[in-house]
């Protein structure tokens, strides 16, 4: 498989930079293709749980983008009831072959920590979002309360 | 002493009439395989299952275990015959059917019916053989499955116990018995050889880690997929990528109706930023391969780009000429040297027509535009061919420039029908194929072809060969 290489490496690379905000990555290992890691939001109101992502490499990987998908339920404008998010870096018609996995994750870390109500996923949560801050702030807060796992202080990678 | 004709030290071969299930193949019926016979889910008995023996046996009994799972089947009849040869018939020697709740059958020889108890499971039903000369003499045992239990023929187990005929010669008997006798420490033989050949398989493994892990100098792997390059070119933004990966890439880019570009930048590639060969890297690479040859990975790369890449060249039908630099100039040199050729064919104007045409081939215009631009005072048969042969170095990639030169020159010999070929006569469809001897032909012309061979060069094709041509828009 072609994108097996590539994905070796940028598994290798990931587990030895050993990012502070995506830690736990689980590879199956007769199916590289799907990396499961847990997603660390620095901002509130996600700062407090931990979300499980699951990440779908395609087998032209490196020439189509990854699908990410979220394992754990969130309340956030950009990722709607199913877990799906949309993601301009990993968009089919944006993709480009050089981006790594490690930037697709800082560019999900960041959208998770500055949601962007203007291409929502979640109409209902964007305009509780730009119209209501404190409600969607509790509400948030309340989701990630019930839904996220627990944050483990010890943090490393694997 | 009795023996197990199935048993699978025996090797007696087993040949059965219909299809079988897969992983339920009749084999395994002598293969000490616990899996068992069991007929393709759609057929219907009777089945045919024949059992050939090493030598002629004398038959003793015959159990037979008639389930796999649920399927069951319960009306057997078993015959025998003396040698392989076609035209002795199978003597029937016993048929029974079995009753709702009997689990297995046992046949045997009335004469020795004591000995049966000690194989075969109390609660199988006990059925005679007809006492015949010929089952002392059987070579092939024939189990016919005459009816189910409303279901697909099937049999769990079958064991043929017998001795080898006392008509066969002694050796004969002793070999048999040596055979049988080391059943178990065959048995033992074949554990240790697969646990050898687990091991092999396992150190094979290490071996293929070891050398996946064979230290390959980091500026030798492509940046997007790591895989060790073939064909390095330098981008605009500096990077040094595979062609191949390029030509992914653009591909990827073409589904979008976009250009190539840098996939690091994006930018657009124009007759200033656009990929050139790394010729030094491309030689350090070849060297390191050829060093490391023998490492199982490397043997697996391909050298030079491929046949299906040129194949995407064609499709795509875009500036990857221009990923390598020297290409032109080759192209020029070609040309230059078909010039020779060509004045030596053709008068001189033709040549300068050639090069006119080359000329009007700059950017992205199409063959069609130089056949109306050019002088119509020039001959008309021989000028397709030559912005043909324009045409076609444009679009060829440096590696297949010497392949072409080989083509080109064969071409000239068989100039004239090429050159009629793309202004068919036989139809006015002007639906054309290339050919991989890259002869063009006809739509008519080739639905007409018996055998897949072109008609210029007699060279074969495969049918998914022929490429559309496209000569108008």
């Amino acid at each position: 498989m072609a994108a097996t290489r590539r994905l070796q490496k940028e598994l290798g690379d990931l587990r030895a930079s050993a990012m502070k905000n995506f830690t736990n990555i689980q590879v199956d290992e007769s199916n590289i293709l799907t990396w499961q890691g847990l997603l660390l939001p620095d901002n509130p109101p996600y700062n407090k749980g931990a979300f499980r992502i699951e990440i779908n490499f395609p087998a032209e990987y490196p020439f189509k983008p990854p699908r990410i998908n979220f394992k754990t339920k969130i309340y956030h404008p950009n990722v709607d009831e199913k877990g799906q998010v949309c993601l301009p870096i990993i968009n089919a018609e944006n993709w480009k072959p050089a981006t790594k996995t490690a930037q697709v994750i800082q560019a999900l870390i960041a959208l998770v920590n500055d949601p962007e109500p203007e291409h929502p996923l979640r109409a209902d949560v964007a305009e509780e979002f730009q119209r209501d801050r404190r409600r969607f702030l509790k509400n948030a807060e309340e989701y990630t309360k019930k839904y996220a796992e627990k944050r483990r202080e010890t943090t490393s990678a694997d | 002493m009795l023996v197990n004709f199935c048993d699978t030290c025996l090797r007696t071969d087993v040949i059965c009439s219909t299809v079988c299930t897969e992983g339920y193949e009749a084999s395994n019926l002598v293969n000490n395989s616990d899996k068992g016979f069991l007929a393709y889910s759609c057929i219907k008995p009777p089945v045919t299952i024949d059992f050939i023996f090493i030598s002629n046996i004398q038959i003793s009994h015959v159990i037979v275990w008639p389930q796999v799972g649920a399927q069951k089947s319960c009306g057997f009849q078993l015959s025998v015959k003396s040698s392989d040869t076609s035209n002795e018939p199978f003597t029937v020697i016993s048929t029974a059917f079995l009753q709702k709740g009997e689990t297995g059958i046992s046949f045997h020889q009335r004469e020795i019916s004591c000995n049966v108890d000690m194989s075969a499971p109390i609660n199988f039903v006990k059925h005679s053989i007809k006492s015949m000369n010929i089952t002392n003499y059987a070579s092939i045992l024939r189990l016919n499955i005459l009816k189910t239990e409303n279901s697909v023929p099937a049999l769990g187990k079958v064991e043929i116990w017998g001795r080898v005929s006392p008509k066969c010669g002694k050796d004969i008997a002793m070999n048999v018995m040596a055979l049988w006798m080391n059943r178990f420490n065959d048995l033992t033989v074949s554990k240790t050889a697969t646990t050898s050949i687990e091991n092999n398989q396992r150190q094979k493994k290490e071996r293929e880690q070891v050398s996946s892990s064979l230290n390959v100098p980091e500026e030798f792997l492509d940046p997007i997929t790591f895989e060790i390059m073939t064909q390095p070119i330098i981008l605009p933004s500096g990077k040094i990528i595979d062609q191949k990966t390029l030509e992914k890439y653009g591909y990827n880019e073409a589904t979008w109706g976009r250009p190539v570009s840098d996939p690091f930048t994006g930018i657009h590639f124009n007759n200033v930023h656009k990929p050139i060969a790394a010729l030094p890297l491309k030689a350090r690479i070849d060297k390191f391969l050829l060093e490391n040859s023998n490492d199982a990975e490397i043997k697996k790369l391909p050298r030079v780009l491929g046949a299906n890449i040129s194949q995407l060249n064609n499709v795509k039908n875009v500036n990857v000429i221009s990923c390598v630099p020297k290409s032109r100039t080759d192209n020029v040199c070609t040309v230059n040297n078909n010039g020779k050729q060509l004045k030596r064919t053709f008068p001189k104007e033709e040549t300068s027509s050639y090069y006119n045409s080359k000329k009007s081939f700059h950017g992205h215009s199409l063959p069609v535009v130089s056949i109306k631009n050019s002088n119509p005072s020039n001959n008309l048969t021989e000028k397709p061919l030559v912005n043909m042969t324009a045409f076609k170095n444009k679009i060829l990639t440096k590696e297949e420039i010497s392949k072409k030169n080989a083509i080109i020159e064969h071409k000239l010999n068989t100039n004239i029908q090429v050159a009629s070929m793309p202004t068919c006569k036989c139809c006015t469809e002007k639906i054309f194929y290339k050919l991989p001897c890259e002869h063009i032909i006809c739509r008519k012309a080739l639905l007409s072809l018996k055998k897949n061979q072109c008609t210029n060069c007699k060279l074969e094709f495969k049918t998914c060969d022929p490429q559309r041509f496209h000569l108008c828009n």
